[in-house]
């Protein structure tokens, strides 16, 4: 049962062989004169101020995981989608769509918890 | 391409309906909680109240029969029946003493009782589930509400400590049982325990495959049962989360976890006894004996339970051993492994509830004195002269500690003694003694505790008033302690009765 | 198994005085005195009452249908074990439930009377309450574990009343012996219990209850093989709580406790259960030769030997605690010889005058402002003018005067064990029952005759007691003289009623033995031959008292010298029996426990090696555990980690 993922493991194996004599090539044969000017860091162009490892807001973060969040929720749909059409065609449209509809709702709730406690001002 | 039935038919719907009881009642006290202005500190608690009722009414009323339902994914009967009461019992408890907290303190969580509802939504369907899939819902649905819990107090940094640890390590985890899961999948081909087990017996596919998946997964079930050396988050855990939310891990999580594990070790059990049964054996022997004696040089009463509850996980183990034991496998004498079998499942579930008793009473206690006394309200010596001044509270908390250590008339000895019967019906005397032994080490730190509350006094009352409610459904609990060791019969009997859904 | 009709106010015969005892007892204070005085005795007199309806219902069943039971609930049921919470009325039990609560109610009645004054009068009734619903629970209780229950609620009732004037040293002490000395019984009583579950459970179908007695009744076959061991162990238990040879040694001092408790616990009901139990497990003792031997051996011995040392004895309440000692023995050599119906016939009439004698000698006691030394009583006759009648018809009920109710139960224990052949114990038994005549006497004479020999103060104050206390005498004066005659034996032309009653109770162990009173042959002649010995040496034994110590007091002391020092001296320190068990056991064991156990295993070995050894050892282990549980997430994923390959490695190589 193993034989099926033989492929996988050429497709792996050919990636890691092909990612490792590139950088080997070019660490070999690329020349090396290093400048402070080259070590600093790259902003396109831009003058570099201050130090990267700097304190962001924390609603930065809030914001980025309800992002996230909804956004992963809607990978759920997905494979709904790929069903739906079977569905249909059985005579069970109805309660796909109303599954999908409780779905929603829950993530409906969800939100407006959200909004309702105030996470997503800014202030 | 694939057939489909019609997925929910009306017994589907009376098999969903606790389970949609509880999600829906969740739903709703967010909503109320988002929307009503006027709400009172104690509104949302009653409406949790009502809704862990209501699911309580719907399993007494409707009854959608005895097994594998919605396709296979949840078992219909009264295994689950039994977890669901459990779960909803200690969710009410749980409610009380959260509620009682919040009566006085300014640290009002109205976010606590929908995760609660969503906690133990996930452990009913981890109870029930019957396929590979409804566990892990089950499993993150209860574990992600549980890692919010305990890192719940907000501003506290050991409440977040523990939180931060046990959602990174609760990660973890469950990365190892997902990839258990995933090869378990490999070797069956499904997810369904039903279909799972037919493969097994006919020992097709590769064994590689299914012994370092149930590895994976003995793991995963493991870490949220505390058994050693997978235990090591509890004790910071415990430690750090409130009161009454270690009072509901100690409890609800733990038994959600040995549901499953029951459920898996009897899946399991006739191709991978062998293999189970020496591992589990050193782990159930390791976890008593590890969690007693830390427990012993403990000063805070709350790490100290944090690490009693580690070894009567140990003995509960040993329940579990006793299923996967040559006795009970030996094919021979179906009989008597049948007897063995059932007589240590069941005995698994009554120590279950009565250590959910005994446990739920003693942080009951430890949580009103915990949130009324400062800093370090949780050292043992803290509680000197409790009796004179408390002494309904210290009465209550000294019946579930001795009920603890196993000592009559209390419902731990009863639970204990059925554990061990079980244990030495199987053949395994040894283990029996190894687990007499660690009750009697374990006397020495439960009564540390009593003997301070009762023979050692101090001048000032350190704690300044407590929460009567939550310090008499304490006291009902520890009352429902004695009388469960009195009368352990009706009790011991119904949970030999739910056991005969499982396949032996 | 028979068919036992349903009958649930026996649970309230039993329950009623606990509901008193936990009103009492939790209210304490807040109840007014009178209140909890009334209510204790409502309480018993309830139960009184119900035990009569009960009785009376069984009176129109058929004598075979005669075993009511009231099953509450299942207390154990594990694998094949199943015990009950059930109670159980057949003829035995209902004499005994009947006997119980009614001298019970009485002695309720009058310590409303002598606790009048007492600080502790509410807590003294709510442990009387409590001592009757475990007497009942003993007698009613429809299985061995039930009766064990009762069996260890009376002892602690006892353990609790005899010290329960317990800033006295002396009676915490002598609470402290009745408990231990207890303990040593009970301890035999367990193993016998355990004995029957073992040999029982293997061979009963899920279901039976191994220790209900109709069950091990109806697989009494099946005990015979170890029946001498189980009854000799159950008799072990019995000599502790009936206060036989060799562990009767508690109940003298048990008089350390209100007199009220002596006359109830120690004297009326608590003592006898042990007689009880060995006759309702009699279907047991006839399977066993060995053990009836040793159990009537015992029981003549204790009369005779508890006899002599009453002979010697100044305190009034001491000499009534031999007196009972050596009935107590007459019971169990009823017992012992077979015949069960007796040896309850005499629980019955002892529990009347025993009772009224206590009462009565509490009575004096009160009139003597709780003087108990006798030497310095007398001439009390015309003073207490009840208490003086009814304590001599208590007197003369003992020493077996006809027709009094002594002299029916005393007399039949006499004739079966002269006509089951066991002469010697007869001998005994015929010198024991003279001794009891005479010792009694000697009391009443240093007591009620004579000159008043009490300080002037003490003098001044003697009174009658009030009506709470004499109306119980009385009633008990009464019951002692006609107490015995629903037992008229048939030679006399009487129906033996009382024999006939508990016949279906003894039949079925009768029908299982090998011997017994009921096979011995009928000798009418010498029934009346030995009655009338008995009765004539019952009266030589009373006149020879009251002679003694009242007309020639020049005689007595002639004799006391005569006696002399040494066996007088024997008598009046209890054959220094006491000073043998302290000597042999006690001395001993305290140095045993001292130099071995103490100072060597518990301050050596436990302590030393095990408790400080361990400790250390723990906090070597502890602290090499802290290193591992230092708080970093890092290392505890890490060890769950090894954990599991150590897990996995495990499995690859060991599959």
């Amino acid at each position: 049962m193993f034989e099926q993922f033989i492929p996988v493991l050429m497709v792996l194996a050919v990636a890691a062989l092909f990612a490792g004599l590139f950088l080997g090539l070019s660490n070999w044969l690329g020349p090396r004169r290093p400048d402070p000017l080259k070590d600093s860091t790259y902003e396109c162009g831009i003058p570099v101020r201050g130090s990267t490892q700097i304190r962001f807001f924390v609603r930065f973060f809030l914001v980025a995981i309800f992002f996230l969040l909804f956004d992963l929720e809607a990978v759920f749909i997905y494979p709904w989608v790929i069903v739906y059409r079977a569905m249909l065609e059985a005579g069970h449209g109805a309660f796909a769509l109303a599954e999908m509809g409780t779905f929603a709702f829950v993530l409906l709730v969800g939100f407006v918890y959200i909004w309702r406690k105030g996470g997503l001002e800014w202030q | 391409m694939t057939h489909f039935e019609m997925p929910l038919d009306a017994t589907s719907w009376s098999v969903l309906l606790p389970y949609l009881v509880i999600g829906g009642g969740g739903l709703l006290v967010m909503l109320v909680d988002a929307f009503v202005r006027t709400l009172k500190k104690d509104h949302l608690s009653y409406l949790t109240l009502c809704v862990f009722l209501a699911s309580i009414v719907v399993q007494i009323a409707v009854h959608p029969g005895e097994g594998p339902r919605l396709g296979g994914m949840l078992l219909a009967g009264d295994w689950s029946r039994f977890f669901n009461y459990l779960f909803a019992g200690i969710g009410i408890m749980t409610t009380i003493f959260a509620t009682g907290i919040y009566d006085r303190d300014g640290r009002y969580r109205p976010e606590f009782y929908p995760l609660l509802l969503f906690t133990v939504l996930g452990m009913m369907v981890l109870a029930a589930a019957n396929d590979l899939l409804a566990v892990f819902l089950g499993l993150e649905t209860m574990s992600l509400a549980t890692y919010i819990l305990a890192g719940g107090v907000r501003g506290n940094v050991r409440s977040s400590e523990a939180g931060f640890k046990y959602l990174v390590l609760g990660g973890f985890s469950s990365a190892f049982l997902l990839m258990g899961m995933a090869l378990l999948y490999g070797y069956a081909g499904d997810t369904n325990f039903d279909a799972i087990a037919r493969v097994l017996a006919t020992g097709g596919g590769a064994t590689i495959l299914v012994t370092a998946g149930s590895a994976l997964m003995l793991m995963g079930f493991g870490f949220k049962v505390a058994m050693v050396p997978f235990h090591m988050w509890t004790p910071d855990v415990y430690d750090g989360a409130p009161a009454y939310v270690t009072g509901f891990m100690a409890t609800a999580v733990k038994a959600a976890g040995f549901a499953i594990l029951l459920r898996v070790a009897l899946l399991l059990q006739p191709q991978l006894a062998w293999a189970w049964y020496p591992v589990l054996t050193v782990f159930a022997v390791l976890t008593m004996s590890l969690g007693n004696l830390v427990a012993l040089v403990q000063n805070n009463i709350k790490r100290m339970l944090a690490w009693s509850s580690i070894a009567h996980a140990g003995y509960l183990l040993l329940g579990v051993v006793t299923l996967l034991s040559p006795a009970v496998g030996d094919p021979a004498r179906q009989a008597l492994a049948r007897t063995v079998g059932e007589s240590a499942a069941s005995a698994v579930l009554f120590y279950l509830v009565g250590y959910s008793l005994m446990n739920l009473a003693a942080f009951g206690v430890v949580n009103v004195l915990s949130n009324r006394g400062g800093e370090d309200a949780d050292d043992i010596n803290r509680y000197a002269g409790l009796s004179r001044r408390r002494p309904v509270a210290a009465a209550t908390l000294a019946v579930a500690l001795l009920s603890l250590a196993g000592i009559p008339p209390f419902v731990g000895f009863m639970a204990k003694f059925y554990l061990f019967a079980a244990v030495v019906k199987a053949g395994l005397v040894p283990l029996a003694v190894i687990g007499v032994i660690n009750s009697l080490v374990s006397v020495y730190y439960y009564l540390r505790v009593i003997v301070v509350m009762y023979m050692k006094d101090t001048e000032a009352d350190s704690y300044d008033g407590v929460e009567w409610v939550s310090v008499a459904t304490a006291g009902a609990l520890a009352a429902l302690v004695l009388y469960l060791g009195i009368r352990p019969d009706a009790f011991h009997a119904a949970a030999a009765s739910v056991i005969r859904q499982l396949p032996f | 198994m028979e068919t036992h009709a349903n009958e649930t106010l026996l649970r309230w015969i039993v329950l009623a005085p606990l509901l008193g005892a936990a009103v009492i007892g939790l209210l304490n204070r807040r109840l007014p005195r009178r209140v909890a005085g009334l209510l204790a005795c409502a309480t018993v007199g309830l139960s009184f009452a119900l035990s009569v309806v009960v009785f009376l219902r069984m009176l129109g069943l058929d004598p075979e249908h005669r075993r009511l039971t009231d099953i509450l609930a299942s207390w154990v049921a594990y694998g094949n074990l199943r015990i009950d919470i059930g109670f159980a009325m057949d003829q035995l039990s209902a004499v005994m439930a009947l006997v119980v609560t009614g001298v019970g109610f009485l002695i309720h009645v009058y310590s409303l009377g002598y606790m009048a004054h007492d600080d502790g009068f509410r807590r003294f009734f709510a442990y009387l309450n409590l001592f009757i619903f475990s007497m009942m629970t003993l007698v009613l209780g429809e299985n061995l574990v039930m009766l064990f229950v009762g069996w260890e609620g009376v002892g602690l009732c006892s353990y609790l009343l005899i010290s329960f004037w317990f800033d006295g040293e002396a009676n915490a002490v002598a609470g402290k012996k009745a408990f231990v000395v207890n303990r040593i019984g009970d301890f035999g009583f367990l193993l016998g219990m355990f004995l029957i579950g073992v040999t029982l459970l293997p061979h009963l179908a899920p279901g039976e209850g191994a220790f209900s007695f109709a069950v091990m009744q109806h697989h009494a076959p099946l005990l015979a093989p170890v029946a001498t061991a189980i009854g000799l162990l159950l008799f072990l238990g019995a000599t502790g709580k009936s206060a036989q040879i060799p562990l009767y040694i508690w109940l003298p001092d048990a008089m350390a406790g209100p007199t009220p408790v002596s006359a109830l616990i120690h004297a009326a009901t608590m003592v006898t259960a042990g007689v009880y139990m060995i006759a309702r497990m009699n279907f047991l003792y006839v399977l066993t030769p060995t053990a009836m031997a040793v159990v009537a051996a015992v029981g003549a011995a204790t009369a005779i030997f508890a006899g002599t040392i009453a002979l010697a004895q100044n305190d009034i309440k001491k000499v009534l605690a031999y007196s009972t000692v050596s009935q107590l023995g007459y019971m169990m050599l009823a017992c012992g010889v077979g015949a069960f119906a007796m040896g309850i016939f005499h629980v019955m009439t002892h529990a009347f005058f025993k009772a009224l004698l206590f009462l009565a000698s509490g009575s004096v006691i009160h009139a003597m402002s709780h003087e108990q030394d006798m030497r310095v009583m007398g001439g009390l006759r015309r003073k207490l003018p009840v208490t003086w009648w009814t304590f001599l018809v208590g007197t003369l009920a003992i020493a077996g005067v006809f027709p009094l109710a002594g002299f029916f139960s005393k007399d039949e224990i006499l004739w079966k064990t002269w006509s089951s052949g066991n002469t010697v114990l007869w001998v005994i038994g015929f010198l024991a029952a003279g001794l009891t005549a005479f010792y009694m006497m000697r009391l009443v004479s240093l007591t009620f005759f004579g000159t008043n020999r009490a300080s002037e103060e003490v003098r001044h104050h003697i009174h009658e007691s009030p009506a709470t206390m004499t109306v119980p005498l009385v009633i008990l004066a009464v019951l002692s003289i006609v107490g015995g005659w629903v037992g008229i034996p048939a030679f006399m032309g009487g129906g033996a009623h009382f024999e006939h009653w508990l016949e279906p109770v003894f039949a079925g162990g009768h029908a299982a033995g090998t011997h017994g009173a009921a096979h011995a042959v009928h000798d009418t002649t010498m029934e009346w031959i030995l009655a009338g010995a008995s009765v004539a040496w019952g009266v030589l034994g009373l006149l020879l008292g009251w002679i003694v110590y009242t007309r020639r007091l020049a005689v007595a002391e002639a004799g006391r010298r005569f006696a002399g020092g040494l066996p007088y001296r024997i008598l009046e320190n209890k054959y220094y029996v006491d000073e043998a068990y302290d000597g042999a056991f006690i001395r001993p064991g305290y140095r045993l426990s001292r130099t071995v156990l103490w100072k060597g295993i518990d301050a050596g070995l436990i302590d030393g090696l095990l408790v400080n050894g361990s400790a250390l050892a723990v906090a070597v282990v502890a602290s090499v555990l802290r290193l591992f549980q230092n708080g970093m997430v890092r290392f505890y994923a890490w060890s769950i980690t090894v954990g599991l390959t150590v897990f996995v490695l495990y499995l690859s190589f060991s599959g």
